[in-house]
Parts: structure tokens; C-alpha cells; sequence
């Protein structure tokens, strides 16, 4: 029953998130975070209906939903991309390197995995060790994405916050939640179950009061600096890099 | 149970950026944080780190006169006194660092050319002087301001290095400071 009110209330959420962001007209602001949005609700509404009139279509096709909700959730990852790092082209370029690097070695991990050690394919196993990837990937590169505006102090509008609070902590419960159950077995099933379904609550309850209206980034202070001065500024770091790693040393041995 | 250990610290260390990264901050970069980095560069220079200061204050013969005229009680009060102000010259210098680390990270982020291994670098370079002021901090809390004078020194001096070549990366935003003392200026009249 429990389950069942929080499905409602998913639904009933996912449609004000879509009505908010129509009405607002901030939809083709951040096109990406709405079509997962409007996926989900497809998805929950459609398996909803399945499940109340025709349970065995529910039962054979649950999974596969799940596999598309995935793939899309990497457009919230992109819409963060596109806009936190829009008028910072250096830190995209250092955000692009770090976000290539991880995806590299997890798809290298993905691909290396199953021949290793090889598993049953049935959809439901291949949709935990997929989804167990996927997020894991998406954890690490918006944990990079994190310290990036944290170091270089960009500032952040509500939807972005909003956006980027409510994925998050759904991404780092629900990662935690698979490998709780993968490491406890079917007796967590019911409580991983419902911890995930309580957290993708809280994200939609974020996304609502993030999105109620359109709130953009605030633009930067001040825009100083060009590629030659940052050549220079880099040289002189250099310098400061040895003079002081010189003098550490000298440190760790007293 | 290595696989549960690794998924846990990665959601965990997920929820802890979320819960520190997105908390509201001052911005860097603008003509406010010129003025401020400006003003680190003062105090480090002028007022933290001279080494007639520094030796001053970390100096042994304050602590021979005492001992040689005062009592126990007076030696014990000095000593206190002399911790506190060895501390609070430690936690200063870490305060003004992390001030310029900051206005660094502020104007490396409008460059197109940002090179990413370079500002890792710096990073690193940064942190391990503020470790090795970490050090010297729990050095001075345990054993107090006279056992470690040479560390005393070779931290000062990594520092005033920092501060020299921060003034001179300072350097090209002298128009830009310029321009912002100038609004301070008329905002003030």
C-alpha cells in the first residue's frame, strides 16, 4: 500500500514538475532534464495502468523502461555540464577531461567484467549491473563536477541547484541501496526497495521547489584574463611549485 | 565486501559534495575579490611575515630573561602566552593562503587555456603548505613555540615565496585593481 501511495504521489509530482516548467516556459531553458522528467512520467503512468489492468504485461515489460530512464538520466549530467560551466571554457575543458577519463575506465571495466567473470543475462540481472555502472559513473563524474564549482567558486542558480541536489543524493542512495542488497541478499529486497522509491520522492520534491520558476545562473563578476596571460601566470606558478616543494622538503625532514 | 566498501564511500562521498558544494559563497574573480587578494598580499608581507617577527616571536631569549628573573608562575604564564601568539601567527598565515589559493582559483577559471594539469599542480602546492602549517600548529599546541624553530622558518619562507609570486601574477590585474579601488573609492564618498 505504501509502495502504491508513493507511485501516485511520483506520478502526481512528475506532472506538476512538467505543468511548472510548460507554464513557466523554461522547458527549452534545460530541454535534457525535461524529456527524463517527461520519461518517467510516461513510464510510471504507462507501467500504472499495466499493472492495475493487465498485471502479466506489467510483470514481463517492468524492466525494460528502466533500461531508457537510465540512458536518459545522463541528460541531467549533460544539462549540469552545459550550463555551470557555459562561460568557463577552461574549467569545461578540465571538467571534459576528468568526465572522459572516468566514463573510459568504466566502459574498459564493463566491457573487461563480464569476460572475467561471466553471469546469468536475464533482463532483470543485466538491469542492476548496468544501472550499478551507470550510476557509479554518473556519482563520480558530478562528485569532479562538485569540487570543480566548489574550487572556482562558480555560482549557481536554483534550477541548477535544485537540479543537481535532487539527481545527486538520488544517484548516491540508490548506488549505495544496490550494493547494500548485492552484499545482504533478497532479505534487504523489500527495504532497498522502498528506500530507493522514498529517495526518488525527495528528488522530485527538490526538482519541484528548485524548478517552480525559472531562475538563471548568475553571470560572473568579472571576465579577466586571455590565453597569453594565463601561458604567463602559468610559468610563474611553476616556479612556485619547485621554490616551494624545495623548502617542504626541507620541513619533512626536521 | 571490498565492492560494498567502494559503492558506500562513493554514494557517501556524493552526499558530502552535494551538502558542502552547493552552500551559497562569496564569488571570486570580481573586483571585490581583487581588493581582498590585495589585501592578503599586505598582510602576509608586511605584517606576518617578516623574519625579524617571526624570529621574535619564536625567539629563546624572552623565554632566558624570564626564567632568569621570574618564578615558576611567571614561566608558565609566558609560556601560555607565547603558544597562544605563535598559534594565532600559524592560523593567520593559513587564513591569508587559503585567501589568495581562493583569488587564484577565482581568476584561473575565466581563461579558455586553463590548463588542467598545471592547476592540479598548484593545488597540490597549496595544500601541502597548508599541511605543512597544520604541522607546525599541532607542533606548537603539543610541545610549545620553542621546539621547532627551523620549521618555524622554512614555513615562513615557503610562504613569502607564494606571496611574491602571487604579487607578481597580481600584476596584470593592476588596471583591473585599479578600476575596482576606484569604485571602492567613490562608493565610499
Amino acid at each position: 500500500m505504501l509502495s502504491l501511495a508513493i507511485w501516485w504521489c511520483g506520478i502526481l509530482l512528475e506532472a506538476l514538475l512538467l505543468f511548472r516548467g510548460l507554464k513557466g516556459k523554461f522547458v527549452p531553458q534545460y530541454p535534457n532534464f525535461y524529456i527524463y522528467v517527461l520519461s518517467l512520467f510516461l513510464t510510471d503512468g504507462l507501467l500504472y495502468v499495466a499493472y492495475v489492468f493487465r498485471p502479466e504485461i506489467y510483470r514481463n515489460w517492468v524492466w525494460y523502461p528502466g533500461f531508457l530512464v537510465l540512458f536518459l538520466g545522463w541528460g541531467i549530467v549533460l544539462e549540469v555540464f552545459r550550463h555551470v560551466f557555459s562561460r568557463y571554457a577552461g574549467v569545461e575543458k578540465f571538467a571534459r577531461v576528468g568526465g572522459f577519463f572516468v566514463l573510459g575506465a568504466m566502459v574498459l571495466f564493463a566491457v573487461a567484467y563480464p569476460v572475467v567473470s561471466p553471469n546469468e543475462s536475464t533482463a532483470h540481472n543485466l538491469y542492476i549491473r548496468l544501472q550499478r555502472d551507470f550510476l557509479t559513473v554518473q556519482a563520480i563524474i558530478l562528485f569532479l563536477l562538485l569540487q570543480l564549482i566548489y574550487y572556482y567558486r562558480i555560482e549557481l542558480g536554483r534550477n541548477l541547484k535544485g537540479m543537481i541536489l535532487g539527481y545527486g543524493q538520488c544517484v548516491a542512495v540508490t548506488l549505495s541501496a544496490i550494493a547494500l542488497e548485492a552484499h545482504i541478499g533478497a532479505k534487504f529486497e523489500s527495504s532497498w526497495i522502498l528506500v530507493q522509491q522514498l529517495s526518488y520522492l525527495a528528488s522530485l520534491v527538490i526538482w519541484l521547489i528548485g524548478l517552480w520558476s525559472y531562475c538563471p545562473d548568475p553571470p560572473p563578476d568579472a571576465t579577466i584574463g586571455s590565453d597569453g596571460n594565463y601561458s604567463a601566470l602559468a610559468s610563474r606558478t611553476r616556479d612556485m611549485v619547485s621554490a616551494a616543494g624545495t623548502q617542504l622538503i626541507k620541513v619533512e625532514r626536521l | 565486501m571490498i565492492q560494498l566498501i567502494l559503492f558506500l564511500s562513493i554514494g557517501a562521498a556524493l552526499l558530502f559534495a552535494l551538502t558542502f558544494s552547493l552552500r551559497p559563497r562569496r564569488a571570486e574573480g570580481g573586483s571585490t575579490a581583487l581588493v581582498q587578494a590585495r589585501q592578503a598580499l599586505s598582510v602576509l608581507q608586511g605584517g606576518l611575515l617578516p623574519a625579524e617577527m617571526v624570529a621574535r616571536v619564536f625567539d629563546r631569549t624572552d623565554l632566558d630573561y624570564v626564567e632568569l628573573h621570574g618564578s615558576s608562575e611567571v614561566r608558565r604564564l609566558f609560556l601560555e602566552e607565547r603558544t597562544r601568539v605563535a598559534l594565532l601567527w600559524i592560523s593567520r598565515v593559513r587564513e591569508q593562503l587559503q585567501s589568495l589559493r581562493e583569488f587564484h582559483a577565482g581568476a584561473a577559471r575565466h581563461y579558455a587555456g586553463l590548463n588542467p594539469l598545471t592547476e592540479l599542480s598548484l593545488l597540490m602546492d597549496f595544500t601541502r603548505l597548508m599541511l605543512a602549517c597544520r604541522i607546525l600548529q599541532a607542533f606548537v599546541y603539543l610541545r610549545g613555540p620553542y621546539t621547532a624553530p627551523r620549521i618555524v622558518g622554512a614555513t615562513a619562507a615557503t610562504a613569502a615565496r607564494v606571496c611574491s609570486v602571487s604579487q607578481e601574477s597580481l600584476a596584470f590585474l593592476t588596471p583591473a585593481y585599479a578600476a575596482a579601488g576606484g569604485n571602492a573609492a567613490r562608493r565610499a564618498q
